[in-house]
């Protein structure tokens, strides 16, 4: 038992290590935001799975290919044969390549092609051909239409053959997926002031993994600093309303500070920079220790109506230490559930919001009691605000209101319907705003006909094979044909596409299809070789230098997580038909890593809300000593969450990286005012009230810290639904619908619910309460 | 008097910044008459081996793994207009017999032919393509055509130390067109006028690869040819190492061993 007396005794030491602590974790959060390193990291690689086993390969595929990505630039105007337009694209192609991290720019002006010149050199040169700064002539246009025509490679990547009006600019960019620098913003946001200072061009589209990326590091950033103003001002106004009290707020500051501080103060500690998840923490934290502490100030301003404050302190914590742990743990329990994620980013919320809780623990039961005597012991006797406020009348509509209670409760089973529409799958395109220009871009390029996204292949053969084997090669030209044709695949980019280009110009009228196909290993390398000695440079960005990998890129539009699986299954299947089974066919990229990872921590809150729920079973049967509350706290707190479940299914908000979330720790978090309100039920049973009076007690003490509890967290999490990050701004707003839900069932259903369970019928809840009161 | 101090020191400013202008340019044209007398004078000193042949093996080094090339090598001096090079692949097997001709200007393009044996096919090929990496090393085909002095604009950069010997230090700048880099600085040693270091720097002026010639012996009592190059790329820390061996001069070659004809027969 936590005697406050001897805590008062050492309350001067109590606050000293307080402030050590807290100032010393303040001093290191304050030096790891000064430091050169990056406060957020921007990595791709954040997001892959730490056990994946295409993490290996990509970062393989990484060394043999280069660390670099394709971006696509869709540029719209009125006429792309335009001898300004072109003038300015070609402009446009240099200022681009000379930007930081760009390693290669391929547009209208510079494409090459192998082609035969009437006086019969094998050359590789720009189908344009105008020297820099000048218009083209009309016979000079007339030789580039030609040869961009006649060239298929060119169609539907750079341009199409029906539309004058779309051109895409192909870029290849630094991929550094552990860089956490946020070099892709200013990638970005460079690429598009050069775009807009050239008059010809009336709109563009930017898109590709790295515009994606961008934007999330974009929306970290500015989350970080838009959730933090929220949650420090939506806390103050609530402490000023709720509390009117300086003395009141100082405490709930303490704990806020005590339990926050420390824990980001351990993230900066291990060096471990903030993401997209870890960024919502301290909106978390401050939400779920204010809820604590709100317990404790209002169970001591109403002790102390009778009692001195040292006593009223003493009292509290002696009615309050117990749920307060019980509801700690349940929230510890629900957070660490996330550390069983392979995600990086998941697993440290788990971790760091978990130890925050059981520091707000540790706060609410040591440190407020003593501040509140500290601060209250020689002032005026506070009335609580409360008492005439509006969670009252809440609470007595609650106990009065039988029929209200059902009607809400049949409206709120209605959602339930919805769950069968809920399902795992994400699309990242989908994570922004659609006001947002990614949103934009991804749109205007799929109307204009050209491709989201370049999803990567990966063939690789085995020993003593190759790229040219007899055995492969012609597997390979037709498995490139049949993805080809695959559902979506607006366009494939390969070495074999390359090769026949090198071929047809080499070998002009010998050549044939049919040929090609036959082609043996010398023939093909000597053609790889005349490649390379005529200038083809592209050839290295598709095909390994041992030539025993290739990859075939596919221009699709942007596919989600589930239609990626579907077109990574159709691949499958495909290599089954072309290749002996010793040829490995991959498909790699961050698109596919992303994929991997929602499908897992979709997995992992699957098993976590299992867990938690199989936890909280257990946890509640033996802390009530009653099977029947046992099963009735859990089914108060899971049709909460089967409701939000079902509302989301129906607003078809998928369950993804961040919704996944909101299903453990919504548990963990609603439960608490159960447990609350149940162990005053049987603390006032062991009162010796009646059935009926030690409910409608728990109603009218829990009850407004139940209602102001709610607030809190509500008000708290609701702040992330300012994120233009929608996972984050879904994870708040239904995680909020949770906890509203949970307070509806808290204070309308369980209490009549358990006042049908009169004691007469249910002995066990008086007998439960009397073990709870000897232990 | 007051107008003719104004005019004095009119007159003497503008002198000052004419001389100091003059004498920057002078610095200037210096440098540059030293660069290219040091250039003229290797290419001197290199002049009259006749023909050479050698045994090229290139080892590219690529993340722990690494890759053979073998060439066979030979080249014509030729008085008039620079040099005719013929490389005839040999290892890997797939593209043993492969010959590449290349005929090196002192001024104007390059001319260049190969011949496939798969196909049994000579074609001339485009030489505007300079910076394509050479069968997948770290050497650009520019890399292994000859110096020509004309091609470069020089400019002396002062003195260094390399491999413990002193060495001009000489900023070569292609004037030709599609070269890979903006400039290269080359070493000489002030001794033989031998190229122990090369630092190639890219368009945006960076430094993008580094060749290190090692083990100089001299030939026929005049020309030093190294037994190994050793080029680095700083972009992506490859490296590519091309051994000589067998190097031997005035065989006897003729115009008729580097004719498109001739490059059919040279398996």
């Amino acid at each position: 038992m936590i005697n406050i007396a001897s805590l008062y005794k050492h309350r001067y030491w109590l606050l000293a290590a307080w402030i050590m602590i807290v100032g010393g974790f303040l001093a290191v959060i304050g030096h790891r935001l000064l430091s050169p390193v990056p406060v957020i990291d921007n990595s791709v690689g954040v997001w892959f799975l730490q056990d994946d086993p295409l993490r290996t390969f990509y970062e393989q595929y990484n060394r043999d290919f280069g660390e670099k990505e394709w971006s696509l630039l869709l540029l719209e105007t009125d006429d792309i044969y335009s001898p300004v337009f072109l003038r300015d694209l070609q402009t446009l192609t240099e200022q681009l390549k000379k930007i930081p991290h760009i390693k290669k720019v391929t547009s209208l002006t510079n494409v090459r092609d192998n082609k035969l010149s009437p006086d019969g050199v094998l050359d590789y040169l720009p189908i344009y051909r105008v020297k820099y700064g000048e218009l083209a002539s009309q016979s000079q246009l007339t030789t580039f239409k030609q040869r961009l025509m006649a060239n298929e490679l060119f169609d539907k990547n750079l341009f199409r053959r029906d539309s004058r009006q779309y051109t895409v600019v192909l870029i290849q960019n630094d991929n550094l997926i552990y860089e956490q620098q946020p070099y892709r913003i200013e990638l970005v946001d460079r690429i598009k002031q050069q775009v807009v200072l050239f008059d010809s061009i009336k709109r563009y589209a930017l898109a590709g993994t790295t515009v994606v990326n961008a934007e999330l590091n974009r929306a970290a950033r500015d989350d970080a600093i838009l959730f933090y103003i929220l949650i420090t001002v939506f806390l103050a106004i609530f402490a000023l309303v709720s509390l009117r009290s300086i003395r009141d707020i100082v405490v709930l500051f303490s704990v806020v500070l005590g339990s926050m501080l420390p824990a980001m103060g351990l993230l900066a500690l291990l060096d471990i920079a903030y993401n997209m998840v870890t960024i919502m923490m301290p909106t978390i934290l401050i939400s779920l220790s204010v809820a604590g502490v709100v317990h404790v100030i209002s169970e001591f301003h109403m002790l102390r109506v009778k009692q001195r404050p040292l006593q009223a302190a003493q009292t509290t914590i002696q009615q309050l230490w117990k749920p307060a742990l019980w509801t700690a743990l349940t929230t510890i329990v629900a957070f660490s559930s996330l550390t069983l994620s392979t995600v990086n980013p998941v697993f440290q919320l788990g971790l760091f919001a978990a130890i925050g809780i059981f520091l707000a623990w540790l706060n609410t039961v040591f440190v407020a009691p003593v501040l509140l005597v500290m601060l209250w012991q020689n002032a005026e006797q506070k009335i609580s605000s409360a008492k005439r406020g509006l969670s009252l009348r809440v609470i007595d509509m609650a106990r009065r209101g039988r029929g209200i209670s059902l009607l809400l409760f049949v409206l709120l089973l209605l959602p339930l319907y919805g769950l069968g529409n809920l399902e795992t799958d994400t699309n990242y395109t989908k994570f922004f705003d659609s006001k947002m220009d990614v949103s934009q871009s991804y749109d205007a390029i799929a109307r204009a006909g050209f491709a989201q996204n370049p999803l990567i292949i990966s063939v690789e053969y085995p020993e003593n094979s190759e790229f040219g084997s007899e055995q492969t090669f012609s597997g390979i030209v037709q498995f490139e044909q049949a993805i080809n044709s695959l559902a979506g695949v607006i366009k494939i980019m390969s070495t074999t596409e390359l090769v026949r280009q090198i071929d047809r110009a080499f070998n002009a009228e010998h050549t044939s299809e049919q040929k090609f196909l036959g082609y043996n290993r010398q023939q093909i390398n000597q053609l790889l070789l005349l490649g390379e000695l005529s200038g083809n440079d592209d050839i290295k960005d598709f095909l390994s230098q041992n030539k025993r990998k290739t990859q075939i890129v596919a221009l699709t539009p942007y596919m989600s997580s589930k239609e990626l699986a579907q077109f990574n299954k159709k691949v499958q299947a495909l290599r089954a038909q072309f290749f002996p089974p010793s040829v490995k066919v991959r498909m790699t990229g961050t698109t596919v890593l992303w994929a991997n990872m929602d499908e897992n921590v979709s997995q992992t809150q699957l098993t976590s809300i299992l867990g938690v729920g199989l936890f909280l079973i257990i946890f509640l049967i033996t802390v009530f000593r009653s099977i029947k509350l046992g099963v009735i706290t859990v089914i108060a707190n899971f049709l909460p969450l089967a409701i939000t479940l079902g509302t989301m299914g129906w607003f078809d908000i998928k369950i993804n990286l961040a919704t996944a979330l909101i299903g453990g720790v919504s548990l963990g978090v609603v439960v608490d005012d159960t447990l609350h309100f149940i162990y005053r039920v049987q603390l006032n049973l062991k009162n010796k009230m009646d059935w009926d009076e030690a409910i409608d007690n728990a109603m009218l003490t829990v009850g407004q810290s139940i209602i102001k509890t709610t607030v809190i967290i509500t008000g708290g999490f609701i702040t992330l639904a300012s994120s233009s990050f929608l996972p984050s701004s879904h994870f708040g707003i239904f995680i909020s619908i949770a906890i509203v839900t949970a307070l509806f069932f808290d204070l309308f259903v369980l209490p009549a619910v358990l006042k049908m369970l009169n004691p007469g019928k249910t002995p066990d809840l008086i007998s439960s309460a009397e073990r709870v009161d000897k232990n | 008097m007051k107008g003719n101090n104004l005019f004095m020191k009119y007159f003497l400013a503008c002198l000052l910044v004419s001389l100091l202008f003059v004498s920057t340019q002078s610095f200037a044209n210096d440098a540059a008459r030293i660069g290219l007398e040091i250039a003229r004078e290797a290419d001197r000193r290199d002049q009259g081996f006749a023909d050479l042949t050698a045994n090229i093996t290139m080892i590219i080094k690529q993340d722990g793994s690494q890759q053979q090339r073998e060439l066979k090598f030979s080249a014509l001096e030729l008085n008039d207009d620079g040099e005719k090079r013929l490389f005839v692949f040999r290892h890997p097997a797939d593209i043993k017999g492969t010959a590449v001709l290349n005929y090196s200007h002192i001024k104007g393009d390059d001319d260049q032919w190969i011949f496939l044996p798969a196909f049994k096919r000579v074609k001339r090929i485009s030489s505007a393509n300079k910076t394509t990496p050479f069968v997948g090393s770290e050497f650009a085909y520019e890399d292994l055509v000859s110096i020509e002095v004309p091609k470069y604009h020089y400019l002396y950069l002062g003195d260094e130390e390399i491999q413990g010997q002193s060495c001009f230090k000489v900023q070569f700048t292609p004037s030709y067109e599609n070269s890979g880099y903006s400039r290269q600085i080359v070493y000489l040693d002030k001794q033989y006028y031998r190229i122990l270091k090369v630092d190639f720097f890219d368009h945006q002026n960076a430094l993008f690869k580094t060749l290190t010639a090692n083990g100089y012996k001299q030939y026929l009592g005049k020309y030093w040819r190294p037994d190994s190059l050793h080029m680095v790329n700083h972009r992506d820390n490859r490296q590519t190492i091309m051994q000589w061996q067998n190097i031997k001069m005035k065989n006897g070659l003729s115009q008729r061993d580097f004719t498109v004809m001739a490059l059919k027969r040279s398996r």
